[in-house]
C-alpha cells in the first residue's frame, strides 16, 4: 500500500519535475553561469535569474500549489482505503490490491470529507486563539519583560500551538478509525469522542504519534545534511541526490501509514481492555 | 659654533616643531562647543546650556547666522520630517495619538559676545526659516541677524540657554524605556560656506537645511566641551574621551566629554548597559549592551577591530582613542545603525545564530561612516552619495573579504549570501534601474528610492570602477581622496578629479583622456548597463575553423568590456571592446572551434544588471536544470505531504 501511495504521489510531482526541466532549460538557454549553481547556492545567479525569468518559474510553483491542494483532496479519499487495508492487515495472507483499496476510498469519501473540514476547521480556530492570546499577552508582558523573556514566550506559545495541531491531527486519526470501524457518517460526534479516547490514553495515543513525528523530523534533519554534503558536480550526484530526495519521500508516506496502523493498534488494544474490563 | 653646540641647536629646533607640530589641530575647529546638559530620566526633557565661539570661514562680512534645532522635527505632524517620512523610519513608527511620542527644542535665550567686547541680546529675534520648503509649519530651522555684523575671519560667542525635550525612540534619537539615546540634541550652527566651498561661487551662502525623512547631516568641525548631568545609576557612553566624573548630592552624577575636531556630539544613558572593553592599538573600544545580547559583545568588538584595521589599511589612520558601540534594545531599534563621531549605534536581537551577521554589518558598516562623514564631512542632504555609497562600497568589500564574498551577510542550511551582491542586487533589480541619478539633493529623490540611489547604486559602480582600473589604482584613488580631503568638505567634483588624476598617473589614457564618461553616467546619469554574450558560431575553413563572437549591448550605457573566447583545443583568446555599439562581432581563426565564450569574464562590470546572459555556450549543460527541477519536484512532494497530514 506505501508504494501504491507514494507511486501516486510520484506520479503527481513529475507534473512538477517534467515542465520544471524543460521550462529551466530553455530559461538558462546557453549561459555557462548556472554551472556555479551546481555545487551549491549562489545568490546572484539567482537573483539575476529570478528578475529575468520569474515569470516562467513562478507558473511552476503555482502548478506545484494546485497540485498540493488536488493532493489534500486525493488523500481524503484514499482514507477509506487505507483504513480498509490496515483492518485486514492482520492477515498476512491478505495481499494488497487496487480494487479493493479504490472501492474502499470510494465508500467512505462523504465522511472523511467532512472529517476533515472538521480538524480543519479545529485548526483554524487554534490559530486564530494562539494568536488572539500570544498577541495580547505579549503586548501585556512587553512592558515587564525583556526581549530574551518575550522570545522565550514567543518560543513557548509556538510550541504550545504545534503541540495542540499535532494533537488535533492525532484527534483526526481516532475520529477516522472511529468513522470507519463503526460504520458512521457522522464526523463531529465521531472527532468528539476521538478527542475523549485521545485524552483518556494520552501517552499510548498521542505518545505514540509524537514518537512518529519525532522520526519525521529526524528524516528531514539527514536529508538537509546529506543535501549539504553531497556535491551535485555532475549527473551521478544529481541521481543520488534525487534518490534520496525520494527515499525521503517514501519514508514520509511510510510514516503516515505508520502512524494511522499504530493508532489503530492502540484502538482495538485499548477498546478489548475496556471490553473485557466492562465484562467482568 | 661647535659642532656639539649645533646637535643642541638642532635638537631644540627639532623639539620645538614637534611640539608645535603636536598643537596644530587637525580641523580648522570652526564651530567650539562648551554644552552643560541635565537630563530628567522621569520627565525625558533636556535643560541646557551652550556656549558656541564659532569663527567666520569667509573673506565676507556676515550679517546672520543660522542654526538647526533637529529635536522640533518631532514638534508635531506638520514639520518637513514628519511629512516626508509619515512618521516611521526605517520601518519603526512614531505612535501619532500618544502626546509622550513626540519631542521638541525651545531657546530660552540667546547672546552674542564679538571680539571688540560688545554683547547683543539675540533672544526673541531670531526666526525659524524653510531655506528647502514652502511649509511654514517647520521649525527645524532658525536664522538669526546680527545688527553688528561679524568681519572676515571675526570670531563670535554665542550664549544660549535651551530646554528640549526627547522624543519616544522611532528615528534616531530620543528614549525608550530607560534607555536614551541622545542625538541631534542642541540648538547647532550650520555650515557658512565661502566662494569656493563645494559648489559656491560668489558670494558664500549658509548651507542650513532643514531636517529631511531621509538626509542626514552637515556641521563644521569643532571641539566639543560637554558636560552631561544623569542619575547615578544610569551608564552612559558618549563622543569622545570622559574627562572627568562627579557625584552630586542630590543622586545625579555629572561626567564631562570632550572630543576635539569632530562634527557632532552624542550620548546615550541606560540603567541597562553592561559594559565590555578592549583595545585595537591607540583605539580603546566600549561595547555597551543590552544585558540578553551580552553573548554577541564579542562579535561586535570583533567586527569594529576588523574595520579600524582594514580602513587604517586602506585609506588612512583613525585618529582617535576611543570608539564606543551602542547596542540598542528592541524597543529602541529606531535609534540603531547610525554613526556620530567616535560613537555608533548597532544593533541585533536575541539568539542571532553566528551565521547571520547583523551586528557584523552594523558595526562595520556604521564604523566606515567615521571616514565617510567624519573625517571626510561629505554634505549629506545634497551628496548623500558621497558619504553612505562609499561606505556600503567599504562595507562590501571588508565584509566579503572576511567572511566570505558569497557568504558574508548569511551563511545558514546552505544557504548563502555575500554582502556586495546584495547591493548589486537592491540596485539592478528594482523595477526602474533608470529612476534618476544618484546626485542630487537627498530630499527630491524619488520616493522610497533613497536607499537604492544612494547605497546600492553607488556602491555597485564603486565596485564597477574597481573592476575596471584595478585593485591597486582604486585604493590609490581612495587614499589620495582621504588625504587631501580628510577634514574638510569635498563634493563630487573633487573626488572625480582625484580619480582623473591617479588614472591618469597609473594607467595613462586606456580608459581615455579622463573618466568623466563613467560619472557622467553612473553618477549624474540614469544608463543602465547589460552587455549580453549572443552568438558564437563556428565554420570550418580548410584546416582551420572561422568563429565569430557576437556581444550584444542591451543597456543605454557603454562602458569597455573583455571578451573570453574558450575553444575546443582548450586555448583561449581574451578580446577588447570598447562597448558603444548597440552590438559588436569578432571574427577568428582558430585551429579548432570555438566551445564557449563569456562578456566580462571577470564580472568587472559589476553594475551590468544581468550576468547570467554573459556567457554562451555551443553545448550549454543540462545538469543545472536537472537538479532545480529535481529539487522543485521534491518541495512539491513535501508540499502534498504536508496538506496530506491534515487528513
Amino acid at each position: 500500500m506505501v508504494l501504491w501511495l507514494y507511486g501516486v504521489n510520484f506520479l503527481m510531482s513529475l507534473l512538477v519535475l517534467l515542465p520544471a526541466y524543460a521550462t529551466l532549460r530553455r530559461e538558462m538557454g546557453t549561459s555557462l553561469e548556472y554551472l556555479k549553481l551546481l555545487n551549491g547556492f549562489d545568490f546572484t545567479v539567482y537573483s539575476d535569474f529570478r528578475h529575468s525569468h520569474g515569470a516562467a518559474t513562478d507558473s511552476l510553483l503555482t502548478v506545484g500549489f494546485w497540485l498540493g491542494l488536488l493532493y489534500l483532496l486525493i488523500s481524503v479519499f484514499f482514507s477509506g482505503g487505507m483504513l480498509r487495508q490496515l483492518a485486514s492487515a492482520t492477515d498476512r495472507r491478505q495481499t494488497f490490491q487496487a480494487s479493493w483499496f479504490l472501492v474502499a476510498s470510494m465508500q467512505s469519501f462523504g465522511r472523511f470529507f467532512r472529517l476533515f473540514l472538521c480538524v480543519a476547521g479545529f485548526i483554524l480556530l487554534l490559530s486564530v486563539v494562539f494568536l488572539l492570546l500570544g498577541g495580547l499577552g505579549g503586548l501585556a508582558l512587553s512592558e515587564t519583560l525583556n526581549e530574551e523573556e518575550l522570545s522565550y514566550f514567543a518560543l513557548a506559545c509556538l510550541l504550545l500551538f504545534g503541540l495542540s495541531v499535532l494533537f488535533t491531527l492525532c484527534v483526526g486519526d481516532y475520529a477516522k478509525i472511529l468513522l470507519f470501524r463503526r460504520n458512521e457518517t457522522h464526523a463531529l460526534p465521531a472527532f468528539r469522542e476521538a478527542m475523549r479516547f485521545v485524552l483518556s490514553h494520552v501517552r499510548a495515543a498521542f505518545g505514540n504519534y509524537l514518537l512518529l513525528n519525532g522520526v519525521g523530523a529526524i528524516c528531514f534533519a539527514i536529508y538537509f545534511l546529506l543535501d549539504s554534503w553531497i556535491v551535485t558536480g555532475g549527473w551521478a550526484a544529481i541521481a543520488l541526490l534525487f534518490l534520496i530526495q525520494q527515499l525521503f519521500i517514501f519514508s514520509r508516506i511510510a510514516l503516515k501509514v505508520w502512524a494511522l496502523a499504530t493508532a489503530t493498534t492502540v484502538f482495538t488494544i485499548q477498546k478489548n481492555h475496556l471490553t473485557i474490563f466492562s465484562s467482568w | 659654533m661647535s659642532s656639539g653646540t649645533w646637535t643642541v641647536v638642532f635638537f631644540l629646533l627639532w623639539f620645538v616643531r614637534t611640539a608645535e607640530a603636536q598643537f596644530v589641530p587637525l580641523s580648522p575647529r570652526l564651530a567650539n562647543y562648551q554644552l552643560d546638559v541635565q537630563l530628567d530620566t522621569d520627565t525625558k526633557y533636556l535643560t541646557g546650556k551652550e556656549t558656541l565661539v564659532w569663527t567666520n570661514p569667509s573673506n565676507e562680512v556676515i550679517h546672520e547666522l543660522q542654526f538647526h534645532l533637529y529635536l522640533n522635527a518631532f514638534r508635531n505632524g506638520q514639520s518637513t520630517f514628519m511629512r516626508e517620512s509619515g512618521g516611521q523610519l526605517r520601518g519603526a513608527f512614531i505612535k501619532r495619538n500618544d502626546e509622550a511620542s513626540y519631542g521638541w527644542i525651545d531657546i530660552l535665550s540667546m547672546q552674542a559676545r564679538q571680539a571688540s567686547g560688545k554683547t547683543e541680546v539675540l533672544t526673541g529675534k531670531y526666526q525659524f526659516i524653510q531655506p528647502d520648503d514652502a511649509n511654514a509649519d517647520d521649525r527645524t530651522v532658525i536664522s538669526v541677524p546680527l545688527s553688528q555684523p561679524l568681519g572676515p575671519g571675526q570670531r563670535i560667542t554665542i550664549d544660549m540657554a535651551f530646554r528640549a525635550r526627547l522624543p519616544r525612540i522611532f528615528a534616531r534619537t530620543g528614549y525608550s524605556d530607560d534607555f536614551f539615546l541622545v542625538a541631534q540634541w542642541f540648538p547647532k550652527i550650520g555650515v557658512y560656506e565661502p566662494p569656493g566651498t563645494r559648489y559656491v561661487a560668489s558670494p558664500g551662502r549658509w548651507n542650513c537645511h532643514q531636517f529631511h525623512a531621509n538626509s542626514e547631516f552637515y556641521a563644521d568641525y569643532g571641539v566639543y566641551d560637554v558636560t552631561v548631568t544623569v542619575p547615578q545609576n544610569f551608564r552612559v557612553g558618549a563622543t569622545g574621551l570622559l574627562k572627568s566624573e562627579r557625584q552630586n548630592a542630590n543622586g545625579t552624577k555629572t561626567m564631562r566629554w570632550r572630543a576635539e575636531d569632530v562634527v557632532d556630539f552624542a550620548w546615550t544613558a541606560s540603567t541597562a548597559f553592561t559594559v565590555f572593553d578592549d583595545r585595537w592599538r591607540h583605539v580603546a573600544i566600549r561595547v555597551l549592551m543590552q544585558p540578553e545580547h551580552a553573548s554577541q559583545a564579542q562579535r561586535h568588538i570583533d567586527a569594529a577591530k576588523v574595520a579600524l584595521a582594514y580602513f587604517d589599511k586602506h585609506l588612512g589612520r583613525y585618529p582617535f582613542t576611543t570608539l564606543t558601540i551602542v547596542d540598542p534594545p528592541m524597543s529602541g531599534l529606531g535609534a540603531g545603525g547610525m554613526e556620530y563621531p567616535t560613537f555608533i549605534t548597532a544593533g541585533t536581537s536575541w539568539g542571532l545564530p553566528a551565521g547571520v551577521r547583523v551586528p557584523e554589518q552594523v558595526v562595520i558598516h556604521e564604523f566606515g561612516h567615521q571616514y565617510f562623514m567624519q573625517l571626510l564631512a561629505t554634505n549629506e542632504f545634497e551628496e548623500a552619495w558621497l558619504d553612505e555609497g562609499f561606505n556600503q562600497y567599504y562595507e562590501g568589500r571588508i565584509m566579503d573579504e572576511t567572511y566570505g564574498p558569497k557568504s558574508s551577510l548569511t551563511d545558514l542550511f546552505g544557504y548563502r549570501v555575500g554582502n556586495l551582491e546584495v547591493s548589486r542586487n537592491s540596485y539592478v533589480h528594482l523595477d526602474h534601474p533608470a529612476i534618476a541619478p544618484s546626485f542630487g539633493n537627498v530630499w527630491q529623490l524619488p520616493d522610497a528610492y533613497y536607499g537604492e540611489l544612494t547605497y546600492f547604486k553607488p556602491a555597485t559602480w564603486m565596485r564597477t570602477l574597481d573592476g575596471l582600473v584595478g585593485r591597486p589604482v582604486m585604493d590609490e584613488i581612495m587614499r589620495t581622496y582621504f588625504n587631501r580631503w580628510k577634514f574638510k568638505h569635498p563634493n563630487a567634483k573633487n573626488f572625480i578629479a582625484i580619480v582623473n588624476e591617479v588614472v591618469a598617473k597609473r594607467l595613462g589614457s586606456r580608459l581615455g583622456p579622463n573618466l568623466n564618461w563613467f560619472f557622467d553616467q553612473v553618477l549624474y546619469g540614469t544608463q543602465v548597463c547589460d552587455y549580453e554574450l549572443h552568438a558564437v558560431r563556428s565554420v570550418r575553413q580548410g584546416n582551420a575553423y572561422r568563429s565569430a563572437i557576437t556581444v550584444y549591448r542591451r543597456g543605454d550605457a557603454q562602458l569597455p568590456v573583455e571578451v573570453l573566447v574558450h575553444f575546443e583545443d582548450g586555448s583561449e583568446k581574451l578580446l577588447h571592446w570598447n562597448g558603444k555599439a548597440s552590438a559588436h562581432t569578432f571574427t577568428l581563426t582558430q585551429p579548432s572551434q570555438a566551445e564557449w565564450a563569456k562578456v566580462d569574464p571577470q564580472q568587472k562590470i559589476y553594475m551590468d544588471i544581468n550576468l547570467n546572459n554573459n556567457s554562451f555556450a555551443i553545448r550549454p549543460p543540462a545538469s543545472p536544470a536537472a537538479k532545480y527541477a529535481a529539487k522543485l519536484m521534491f518541495w512539491a512532494q513535501n508540499w502534498m505531504q504536508w496538506l496530506a497530514w491534515l487528513v
